[in-house]
Order: structure tokens, then sequence, then C-alpha cells
């Protein structure tokens, strides 16, 4: 320390009843209360001294799924804090160390701020240079490649790739521009990349999308049981949750399962470290363990559930012409029949408990005490899932699994007892799910393939009849194929990073991009991988810049105002979208045969059509909150949030999907849908709660047309690859605590970087000693398909046991998603990031 | 692409957070003395049931506050930590509130 900053240093410590004071009287009140402990009367009167010319207001946190509520303070047109909301039922006053550099992400000294065209000798050019253009040269360019391959290749060739970080109201525009404009189903979200398995596990077993349960099961479930999740790390301020009750009541027990030993595990009462995809072999054991003791709870089987036997050998979502896919006897089958209680409990009765622990190398003992968990009676359990359990090239399989456990129980839907799929992104539920961006989907759980659904979207939508086209447009990992192989020409990448976290970087995704015939435009805040690849770059408001809603992992829809302005030229999704649309006269998108069926669109635009339908521009510019800026109202003359929310409500209202009016979700910390007459659902799926459920009936899982939840018998099948002589390490991929995805927010807040600077690859030492290696030196981490270097990391949060190692994704120096087979699950087509052969080597 | 590096560093900032910290009660003993050694952290208050609230500083030339929050995270007998509070401001402005703040507001 230099002499000057100890002389500042001593000063400020000899501060008495000072800001200092204050500031600190400020932490001090705020972490007693939160902690549930005395807060001193002459700390409240300091803490309350200096409430310095701060506007404070609240915001949903922008990273993960859990949906903490935080205060923003704003000072002079700059985000300058941000605090806990003591106020909120999600995070009650807690956050995590992410959460408190909110304010930072806003403020990295590389913000994009006007669009960037690559661009030689004054016009577009592939190998051109970025330069600055305005928004106006930005849409035309745009337009013109739009327009161009619509013509010559029609809507099958254009693409979108959103995201659930999205607000609500950007991917319901984005669905409508898309879906209905472009008359293009290619439409995807990097959500698919993280949660798609879970939908699909949801729409198998229950018919209808996400948890039955909530956050207020974390204070009456006995076991807790994490499958594939490190909340320790990812969801923190759940995981706090979690040890509160640990610590409070003897009798509570954690549960993890793992295929390494993190952060969670140190709370553990029993840590299970599996041989990777053998979690499916394990939910078999369990569900046989359950039946052979008698514990199966058959009044509620009887009633509530029905048995089904899925198709087998599905394959690993690969290109169809790929080796290891064309071993498939049914590739892509999501197909079952169905079968009785017996035929059930025969199929599981082959997963012993010799066998199991053979396969998983589990000891038999853990297995047991698992599964007692699961088959005792008289405890409550909470199982809680993420990346582990998605990102599997049997994802559904093993949602699905999960649920028979819970349903042979009856264990579901009551206070402690919920099957819990947690989330990895702040509106994956909200906007990916419930909006419905998906290649396949419409609200409100609906689908393109099926007549009715896009019937009612149509008349919502005021459209012709036909309109909505029938084929599912392509998913996240065929979208970067055929971008690959020129069959997209014009693609829009929005609000996410698909770049780095693409899988098969250099063979699947990276040509795709650089594909002379393509026309790539990325929009993000900051310069990221995918911008540097792109050929037009837009700069994006994010956050509080812009007024929005997410919905978070337990259906809690929650929103916020514009708090700051957006730098310079940025501007948000929803007014890139909206203002995009203008540049397409309807003639110039849709097929005569059906501008003829509704004749008053003709000569209109898309955005005429889509958003000044009478719908999206029925509430007036006044009914804006005068406090605060709305910067896409006032561009487009109406309260476009509230216009695009009322109409998506349509959807869902009087179909579970039930979501509050839109200025009462201003006014609360949230509200779990179905909003019913003012009422939100803690629990869906029990008459003691959910309004959907008919009286005397106790449970209905009315997303199936009986009302029966559906138990799947599915098999454990190995991954489509393993290690062997030439690459003789598994590696997964995941997240740290300091960073968030991609680390395009988090790495530009000098806390967050400095606290976890660059990448590592967790090592057993043994490992590393047989290479070469020692800590913190140089090693190649090589796949079939790719080379990343990184420093060797043998300590710290995550251990390795022998031949297992681990690297977080949030380096953009150190991409590893070059080394990621682009394998999928074949129904819910989400990559798994977990399961991938490698070699290590020392960099000479 | 530039890197956080670029960035302003937080030499002449003054950084204070309210940490929320839970451990096992029969750790309690053990982690109060543990916490006392760490630099620019004050627990406020406590409970013998594990639960503590602190406050941790960064003023100009200490340890990088993020870098003590992973030691309290790494102490024996730690179970979670949170964040209940943070504020960053820089250090002038602190210094030029100091005489600007009225006495009758600050009694503790």
């Amino acid at each position: 320390m230099s002499w000057l900053l100890k002389a500042v240093s001593n000063r400020v410590i000899a501060m008495n009843n000072s800001r200092r004071s204050f500031l600190k009287s400020s932490a001090a009140a705020a972490a007693a209360s939160a902690a549930g402990l005395a807060v001193t009367p002459a700390t409240q009167v300091l803490a309350k001294a200096g409430k310095d010319h701060i506007d404070w207001d609240k915001a949903p946190c922008r990273f993960c799924g859990t949906g903490c509520s935080v205060l923003v303070g704003v000072k002079e047109g700059r985000v300058v804090a941000t605090q806990a909301d003591p106020d909120s039922p999600v995070n009650r006053g807690l956050n995590c160390i992410k959460g408190y550099f909110l304010s930072k992400i806003m403020y990295g000294a590389d913000r994009l701020t006007t669009p960037l065209l690559r661009m030689k000798n004054g016009k577009y050019d592939k190998e051109g240079e970025f330069t600055p253009v305005n928004w106006d040269t930005a849409f035309q360019i745009m337009a013109e490649k739009f327009k161009k391959t619509l013509k010559e290749k029609g809507p099958t060739a254009v693409g979108m790739f959103g995201s659930g970080q999205w607000t609500v109201w950007e991917g319901y525009a984005a669905s409508k521009f898309m879906k209905a404009g472009l008359r293009s189903n290619n439409l995807d979200p990097n959500a698919r990349h993280c949660m798609a398995s879970a939908v699909g596990g949801f729409m198998r077993t229950f018919g209808i999308d996400e948890p039955m349960g909530c956050y207020d099961d974390f204070e009456h479930a006995d076991n807790f049981v994490l499958w594939g999740s490190n909340m320790a790390e990812c969801h923190p301020v759940l995981w706090s949750r979690v040890a509160a009750r640990v610590l409070a009541f003897d009798h509570v027990r954690v549960s993890v399962l793992s295929t390494y030993r993190h952060r969670s595990c140190e709370l553990a009462h029993l840590p299970i470290i599996f041989e990777p995809q053998t979690d499916l072999a394990i939910g078999n054991f369990i569900c046989h363990h359950i039946i052979s003791t008698n514990r199966v709870n058959k009044e509620f089987v009887e009633k509530h559930t029905r048995f089904r036997m899925g198709v087998t050998d599905i394959g690993y979502g690969l290109a169809d012409t790929n080796p290891i896919q064309m071993k498939a006897a049914n590739p892509n089958d999501g197909g079952s029949e169905e079968i009785k209680f017996e035929d059930f409990a025969s199929f599981v009765s082959e997963y012993t408990l010799e066998k199991v622990s053979k396969l998983s190398k589990v000891s038999k003992k853990s297995l047991l005490e698992l599964a007692e968990l699961y088959a005792d009676p008289d405890t409550k359990v909470m199982s809680l899932w993420t990346m582990g359990v998605n990102q599997h090239t049997r994802g559904v399989w093993m949602n699905n699994i999960l649920y028979n456990m819970h349903l042979l129980t009856g264990k579901i839907s009551q206070p402690g007892n919920s099957p819990f799929s947690l989330t990895g992104q702040p509106s994956a539920c909200g906007t990916a799910r419930e909006v419905g961006t998906f290649s396949h989907r419409l609200p409100a759980d609906m689908v393109v393939t099926n007549p009715e659904h896009r019937a009612k979207t149509e008349k919502i939508w005021k459209l012709p009849s036909g309109t909505i086209p029938a084929q599912p447009g392509y998913h996240a990992v065929l979208q970067d194929r055929m971008l690959n192989k020129g069959k997209i020409n014009a693609y829009w990448l929005l609000c996410s990073n698909n770049v780095q976290t693409a899988p098969n970087l250099n063979e699947g995704t990276l040509p795709g991009y650089r594909n002379p015939e393509n026309f790539i435009i990325v929009s993000d805040p900051y310069p990221t991988v995918s911008t540097s690849v792109a050929d037009l770059i837009l700069p994006t408001a994010m956050w509080v810049e812009k007024e929005g809603a997410y919905g978070n992992a337990e259906r809690r829809t929650q929103f916020w105002y514009q708090q700051v302005d957006p730098p310079a030229e940025a501007r948000s999704d929803l007014w890139q979208l909206m203002e995009f649309s203008k540049y397409f006269k309807i003639e110039e998108v849709w097929p005569e045969e059906l501008i003829s069926k509704q004749p008053e669109v003709r000569g209109k635009t898309l955005f005429d059509v889509l958003y000044q339908n009478g719908n999206v521009d029925r509430f007036p510019l006044d009914q804006t909150n005068p406090k605060k800026n709305n910067f896409e109202s006032k561009q487009f003359g109406f309260y476009v949030q509230k216009g695009l929310f009322e109409e998506y409500a349509t959807f869902g209202r009087g179909k579970a999907h039930d979501l509050a009016p839109f200025d009462d979700y201003h006014k609360v910390r949230g509200l779990r849908w179905p909003v019913v007459d003012g009422k939100e659902t803690l629990r869906r799926f029990h008459e003691d709660s959910d309004p959907y459920v008919k009286e005397g009936s106790e449970f209905e899982f009315y997303g199936k047309p009986d009302g029966k939840a559906w138990l799947f018998a599915l098999p454990y099948e190995p991954p489509p690859e393993q290690p062997d002589d030439e690459y003789d390490l598994w590696l997964c991929t995941g997240r740290v605590l300091e960073h968030w995805h991609s680390g395009s927010m988090t790495q530009r807040v000098p806390e967050l970087y400095k606290a976890f600077p660059d990448a590592v690859i967790y090592m057993h030492p043994d490992d590393a000693r047989e290479r070469g290696l020692r800590r913190g030196e140089e090693a190649m981490i090589i796949s079939r398909r790719g080379e990343v270097r990184s420093r060797v990391e043998t300590r710290g949060r995550n251990t390795m046991h022998r031949g297992f190692t681990f690297m977080p994704f949030f380096d953009a120096n150190e991409l590893v998603n070059k080394l990621i087979l682009d394998a999928t699950d074949p129904l819910s087509k989400q990559t798994d990031y977990k399961k991938c052969p490698v070699r290590i080597e020392k960099v000479a | 692409m530039k890197q956080p590096d670029d960035c302003p560093t937080n030499t002449s900032e003054y950084i204070v957070c309210g940490l929320v910290l839970l451990s096992r009660a029969e750790d309690y003993q053990q982690l109060l003395i543990r916490l006392k050694t760490i630099s620019g952290l004050d627990i406020y208050n406590s409970s013998e049931n594990g639960r503590f609230a602190v406050t941790l500083e960064e003023l100009p030339g200490d340890c990088r506050i993020t870098d003590q929050i992973e030691t309290i995270r790494n102490l024996p007998g730690i179970v979670d930590l949170s964040l209940a509070y943070s504020h960053t401001e820089p250090i002038s402005d602190v210094l030029a509130a100091e005489s600007s703040i009225e006495p009758s507001h600050c009694h503790e």
C-alpha cells in the first residue's frame, strides 16, 4: 500500500458517525434482518439517516431462474446500487454474489452503442471491417437479406435464435414476427440448451408444463435430493433456504447425486458420486425398491396414474448420417404403449441392487439409503434437478423417471413433497416456455402441429387461417446444421452468445456463421464471441434499461419498470423486433392466396398487422407510469408492453395458465400462475390449492384428458461416447458461482472477473501427475472434435475422482464447446454438455 | 474485445457488504473466534444457533472484498454465506460527505 492510500485509509477509518457509519449501519441492519437477528434502534436510526437521493425500485435479478427480487438504486440516471429485496418471498433479503454486482454489469467499458456492419469500400462485405452505421441502414440491409432469402428459398431459409433471458413481451413479439409475420417456425431459444428436457418430461408425464410445487416447499421438506444440480453455486439463494432448514431441524437431510464432488456435497448427509448416465438405472432401482418393499401408495396410483412402456433405442439426436445415430433402431421415437402396473413392476425389477451398484459404482448401502427416502411413507421429499438431468442424451427419460418415484409414492403436489425442476435462466419459464418461443410451440403449451392450436392462435392474433406453418421449425442444434449447409441464409441471434455455448463449435456451428451465403445478425449489449463472427451487430438495451417481465422456476411472473436509459443508440430487443417489422410490406412476405383471405391487410406493413392490430395498441400512452421513462411506448405511441402482455394473457386465461391483469404485477413481488380470482396458486394438481382440480377428487392431473399422470418404463441406455484408450477421461462442463453462463456480463464486473478470472480444468492430482502436470500448469484438453488450453486445478471447490474432469464454460478465451459432441436428447433436442471423453496433455 | 482489466480498478473505492453466515450450532463458538481474524469484518450480531450478521469493508489498499468473501466461505464450519447488502462508492465521496452529514442524524 502506498503512503497516500494509507493516509486515505487512516482518515476513513478515523471517521465516526459519518457517511461510513451510515453505510456500515445499513449493511448491518440488512444482514441482521435477513438473518432473523435483532437490529438495535441506534442502527436503525443511523441506517435511515442517509438515504441520500437514491431512487429505489424493484426488479427481478438478471441472472438465473431463481427469480430473486432486488432493489435497484438509481442516482442521476445511473444504477449505483442494488440490495436484496427484504419484501420478496423468493429471496427474503438475500442475494448471491452475482446479484450484488448487478449494477455493474451495465457499465462495462465496451458497451455497444451503435449498429456495426461489416463493410468494405462503403458497402456491406462479409470480409469487411465492422463499421458504425445508423439503425435505418442496419434495418435496410437486414430487410434486403431477409426478403431475398424469402423470395428465393421461402420461410424455412430464415431463422432466429432467441433467449430465456428475453422479457415476456420480447419473446412474444418475436414469436409473432417469425411464426406469423415471416411464416417461419425457425425460432428457437437458448433455453433449448438448458431445459427442453424438463419440458419434455412435464408434457409426457403430466400433459402440461412447469413444476407443480413452489419454493414454499423448502420449508416443509424432510429430505432434499439433488439430482445433477450444484445448487450451492448455481442457485445459491435457494441453497440458503435448504441450509437454513437443515440447520434448524435435526431430522432434515440432504442427498446429492452427482458425477463429481462439488460445493453442494459439503452440506450433504448422503453424497453419491455415480458413473455418468447411470442415474437412469439408479432411478429404476428406487422404483423397484419401492415396489418390492410394498411401499407403493396403491390408492393414489390406482386413482391418479397410468403406466406406459416407452420406445427404446432412440439414438442420440445426431445427424442422420452419423454412424452412432445410424445404429439406433428407433431414432427420435417418443412413442409409448399402455401397460399395467404389473408390467412396470416387472420392468424395473431387472434393476436390482447388485446390478445397479455395479453399473453406477455407488455402494449398495448408499443406494438403499437413498431409495428408503423415497419409499418411507412418513418422510417428505423434495427432488431438485437442473442441467445434470436436462443436458443428457436421455434427459426426457430421466425427468420421467424422477416423476415415477414421486408418483409411485404419491409424494407430489403437497407441502414438502415436490419433484422440482430448477431452471437456469431468468425467464426460461416465463418467456421461452410459456410464451412458446420454441420451434414447435405456441403460447400456453400449444404446438404448431395441432390445427386447433394454430386456429386459436390465428384468431387471437387476428390473422387469416393458414398463416402459421404446421411443420415445426429447426431447433437450436439443427439451426446450426442448416446454417452450415446453407439451408438457412438469413439469421438473427438475440440475447444469447450461442457461438460460445453451442456444441461442436468447429464443425457444427462456426462454419455456418462464416458461410459466405449467410447473413448473420447478432444483438447484444457487449462484444462477444458471437458478435465477432456476425455480419451485423446491433447494440442492445439490457435489464432495467427497459420495462420488463420475467417468469421464474416456480411459475412466478415478475415485472419491473424502465429505471435508466440505455447508452447512446442501444435499443431493447423489443424495439428492434417491432421497428424491423415496419420494413416488410405484407405482399413481400405472404402469398396472394393468404392475403386474399383477409384483403384488409393488403398494403400494410408487418408492424400494422402484428402490433397495430387493435389488441396490442389498445392501451394509450397515458397508462404508462408517468414517473418512469418507457422508450418503446413513446416510440410507437401506445403502451406496448401492456398491449403485448394482455394479448398474450388471452391464451392462458381459463386454460390453467391464467395470468393476472397487467397492472397488478407492477404492485407486487410477482404472482404464481394460474392466478384465478386474484389468487395465485402455490401447488397445482391438488384440491387444496389448485382451483382447476375438481372438488372431491383430491388430485387431478388435468393436463391429461382423464386427469391421470403417466409413469414410463424406460431403461438405462449408454451415452453415445465413453472414455477409451485414446480419450481416457470424462469431461463435464458447467458454471461457477461468480460467473453466469458465457460470462458476457459477469466477466465485465471487475470484482467477479478478479474472483475467478480464467477457466481452469479441475483434475484429480494423480491424473494430473500421470500426465506430467502440476497445479497451475497449462494443459491441452483434446476431444475427437477439437482442443482447448487451460490451467490445471487440483484443489478448490470441485473435487475430481480419478478419470473425471470438470471445466466451466464462462471463459471466451477457453472455448470448451469446441470439445463437445452435438448429441442431443432425441426427444427434447437438448444438448448433452456433461459427458465428453477427452485426453489431457501437458503443453510443451 | 476489451477485458475487465481495462475497466477502472477499485483502488479508489469504498465497499461495504452485509453478510449472513450460517453454521451448525456446535461450530458457533469456534467460528466466532475465526471470524474475528478476518480483516475488515465486524460481527454485528450473532446467535448461538449458528447465525451471524456481519459487515465486511474494503478500503483503498485493503484485500479485495471478493477474496475476503471467499476466505470466509472456506472457513471451517461455514455452511452457507449470502449477501444482504452491498454498496460501492468513490472514497472521495465518503470523505466529502463526512462534513456534510448532520450530526443529529447519526447518533449511535
